[in-house]
């Protein structure tokens, strides 16, 4: 499974940076339009501050819209990688039939062990047969954390990597996720300052808005945590 | 229907950066040729030509705003706004 969720959000980051450099040249020249000589003496000072004013107002308004379908755009790539790799995470439904019954074992088995007795080894033997599954997994790490307490799951690793690797790298891509969601959010769609290129009419500079530090600070982490995702995958780029 | 939503996405960003590139050939003709003869274009023209190409690109994107919700309603997933629709 190839996912290339860093490549794809990058060559969108990249196609509305284009696109931004296009909008300032329209802006300037909108704006620009108000300084020939034909259109300024149907005005009065205040009457073209006004239409500038209204001017100034549709261009953002239109940036704006641009930027929501950016937003959009963004939403549907990672709900699109989402949807690739959460059935693969999260194990297959297809329970055999006796599947319950299996549950109820290892849950006696574990119960039988002490601290000491359960090592990673030992827990793998009771809960292989449930190791793709990741909501038994949680449950059952539960039980054993009571046992041995906190299992140090970091970055995808934990200290009992045979029986619950693949269920701590699934976990930490599900929070990888979560990190995503919420900046993915608000991704091209936040607020802008007003330091972009602009044009000067009627002795008055009136500037295209332009991304806030915080928007490009998002774009930075949106792409590394799209490589987190790509390199955990398997099959991906990594 | 996920492909759907990312080619209808990039569909409508494609239309609007010939919107945009449309404008500027529109801002940077100042004449016209009827038969032999060169007419300059004023700003009052110029406006009301970028004003159509404003109205064919919403149309346009409301067409492929509204047919791509139609499925994703089928598909029981939510609908995207569109951001071009007047009045949002």
């Amino acid at each position: 499974m190839n996912i290339n969720l860093k490549k794809n959000l990058q060559d969108l980051i990249d196609e509305y940076k284009a696109d931004k450099i296009i909008f300032w040249a329209e802006f300037k020249q909108t704006l620009g339009a108000f300084n020939k000589e034909e259109v300024r003496n149907r005005y009065t000072p205040v009457g073209l501050s006004e239409v500038v004013q209204e001017a100034n107002g549709k261009m953002v308004a239109d940036l704006n819209a641009t930027c929501v379908v950016y937003n959009q755009s963004a939403k549907a790539l990672v709900e699109s990688a989402k949807k690739s790799i959460m059935p693969a995470l999260l194990g297959q439904p297809n329970h055999p039939a006796d599947y319950a019954t299996r549950v109820s074992n290892a849950l006696n088995f574990l119960d039988r062990e002490t601290a000491e007795s359960l090592t990673d080894d030992v827990a793998y033997s009771i809960l292989k047969d449930f190791t793709g599954d990741f909501e038994q997994m949680k449950l059952f790490k539960r039980i054993v954390e009571s046992k041995v307490g906190p299992m140090v799951v970091q970055d995808g690793n934990t200290t009992f990597p045979k029986t619950f690797g693949e269920y701590a790298k699934a976990d930490h891509l599900i929070q990888v996720f979560g990190e995503i969601d919420s900046i993915v959010e608000i991704i091209f769609t936040h607020p802008k300052n007003n330091y972009g290129e602009g044009a000067v009419v009627a002795g008055v500079y009136y500037s295209a808005p332009d991304d806030s530090y915080t928007e490009l600070a998002n774009w930075a982490t949106l792409l590394g945590l799209a490589d987190i995702v790509d390199q955990a995958v398997p099959g991906g780029d990594a | 229907m996920k492909q759907e939503t990312l080619d209808t996405l990039a569909r409508v960003r494609e239309m609007n950066r010939k919107r945009y590139a449309t404008i500027q050939t529109i801002w940077n003709t100042d004449t016209r040729r009827i038969g032999g003869i060169i007419i300059p274009i004023d700003e009052s023209t110029k406006t009301s030509q970028i004003a159509r190409i404003n109205r064919i690109f919403r149309q346009n994107a409301n067409g492929a705003y509204n047919a791509l919700n139609l499925d994703r309603l089928e598909a029981g997933l939510p609908i995207l706004e569109n951001p071009f629709k007047k009045g949002t």
